[in-house]
């Protein structure tokens, strides 16, 4: 049972009134008064003692609080004196379970994110005197595909603080294809990661549309004094919903994309659905027609590429003729 | 008293008359504030030279104020080696970000010179009549 936020209040003024070394053993009268001065208000002796109780209650519906009535001082007290409701209360499948996420978030992220994470659970444990799991003393059981220093990674924080703050940001962009350096000013809403690389996504006001850039082709990104230009909400909605990859192709609406694959290929994508539109209608053989309802991108070609012979692009036509022609 | 703090101001594909070198330096941006100026520029490696050649900046490098004739010499560059020493490229296929420091220019609209040799080949970093309006320019909160 949730536990009430003025009923929380209270816990806390008795939790205060046990804790203060000053003045100790208060009686049911003196957290009255308690109340009374921190809150305005002056609970009935019934609410104190159900509050006390509920104080006691294991968790997660209390505080698990070692509260009892000492005869001899007249008042209540904790019997472990160390204890506080405000110390997290983590018992060790708590503790077991915050040191399994850092290493989760550490092997999947391997970003400033995880190190953060890391370092604000540390103070957390430190309270209980855990030692920190450290990467160079535990065994690794996680293997991700994360990348420790990619190129341009460097500006995440800055792009993070950018998009968090909604603030536009001048950067120099190189385009491999191209091979051409472009200064641009973009309106930063997003930052993804796709297939192990890191983009951001913003209104850029030299293209006047929304872009995708490859962190790993930013250069020396800086914040701007003025107003963030923010893109229609439906526009951005769709450019992340109905896109597989980052680059979505040209001009190309959501349309209906159609494949045919051989049974194997069938397997992964029924163990790893690429977007939540996938449907597999298979045939007894076991290969199968898969249908999707996507914007195009480069990824979801590159994708169908890598299976070659084993998967054929049905519709759209031009689809079908891009890959042929690509693959010649 | 102290004097009035300038805001930053980052000019983003500055006008420019004329250069040296057009087809593989790009002038990108040019960052000014009270303390200095720093121009941002990129180059792309090309196939007319054996693994794309090399590159460096001369150490005499400087911008000159058009206005006035002043000349500011270079104080810092960031990812090219100064002369003599060279950034040799591996491949053709390679390029180049890189920054120039310079002392503050002052206040205003001007126009600049960027020189790095007075008698230019067109393999030099020169451009010339850079033009720098405030109006146009974006404020930064950093340089």
């Amino acid at each position: 049972m949730p536990i009430n936020k003025s009923a929380y209040r209270r816990y806390k003024v008795i939790d205060a009134c046990l804790t203060n070394s000053m003045r100790r053993h208060p009686n049911m009268e003196d957290l009255q008064q308690a109340c009374w001065e921190k809150l305005d208000i002056w609970p009935a002796i019934d609410t104190i003692q159900k509050d006390i109780k509920n104080m006691k209650l294991p968790h997660p519906d209390g505080f698990d609080a070692p509260i009892k009535y000492c005869r001899r001082n007249n008042g209540y007290e904790y019997k472990d004196s160390t204890f506080s409701i405000h110390k997290t209360g983590l018992n060790a499948k708590d503790i077991d379970s915050i040191k399994e996420s850092i290493d989760l978030i550490q092997s999947i992220g391997s970003s400033r994110v995880g190190q953060s994470f890391s370092h604000a659970m540390e103070k957390v444990l430190s309270t209980y005197k855990e030692s920190f799991p450290s990467g160079d003393t535990k065994r690794k059981i996680i293997q991700t595909d994360g990348t420790r220093s990619s190129q341009g990674f460097e500006h995440f924080d800055l792009l993070f603080t950018a998009c968090k703050d909604r603030t536009p940001v001048s950067f120099v962009h190189f385009s491999y294809k191209k091979r051409t350096f472009n200064a641009v000013t973009v309106h930063p809403t997003l930052l993804k990661e796709f297939d192990n690389r890191w983009y951001v996504v913003g209104h850029s006001e030299h293209h006047n549309s929304i872009r995708t850039f490859g962190l790993d082709r930013i250069y020396d990104p800086v914040l701007l004094r003025k107003e963030f230009i923010k893109a229609g909400a439906a526009k951005y909605n769709s450019y992340f919903k109905d896109v597989y990859g980052v680059y979505p192709i040209k001009n190309e609406a959501k349309q209906e994309i159609i494949i045919e694959c051989s049974a194997l290929v069938t397997n992964y994508f029924q163990a790893y659905p690429i977007h939540e539109s996938q449907k597999i209608v298979k045939n007894e053989r076991g290969d199968s027609e898969i249908h999707f309802e996507l914007i195009p991108s480069m990824e979801l070609i590159r994708l169908f590429r890598s299976y070659a012979n084993q998967l054929r692009v049905k519709a759209p036509l031009w689809m079908y003729d891009h890959i042929i022609k690509t693959n010649l | 008293m102290s004097a009035k703090k300038q805001t930053p101001l980052l000019y983003q594909l500055p006008k420019v008359e004329t250069r040296t070198n057009d087809k593989h330096l790009q002038l990108l941006r040019i960052h000014c504030d009270e303390n200095h100026t720093k121009i941002d520029l990129g180059y792309t490696a090309t196939s007319y030279f054996i693994s794309g050649g090399w590159i460096n900046i001369g150490a005499d490098t400087f911008i000159e104020l058009k206005e006035t004739g002043e000349k500011l010499l270079m104080t810092k560059a960031e990812n090219i080696p100064i002369a003599p020493e060279q950034l040799h490229f591996e491949s053709t296929k390679e390029w180049r970000y890189f920054s120039l420091y310079f002392p503050a220019v002052p206040e205003g609209k001007c126009t600049i010179n960027l020189i790095e040799a007075t008698n230019a080949t067109e393999n030099d970093f020169n451009f010339y009549g850079i033009q720098l309006n405030p109006e146009k320019a974006e404020k930064s909160r950093k340089t």
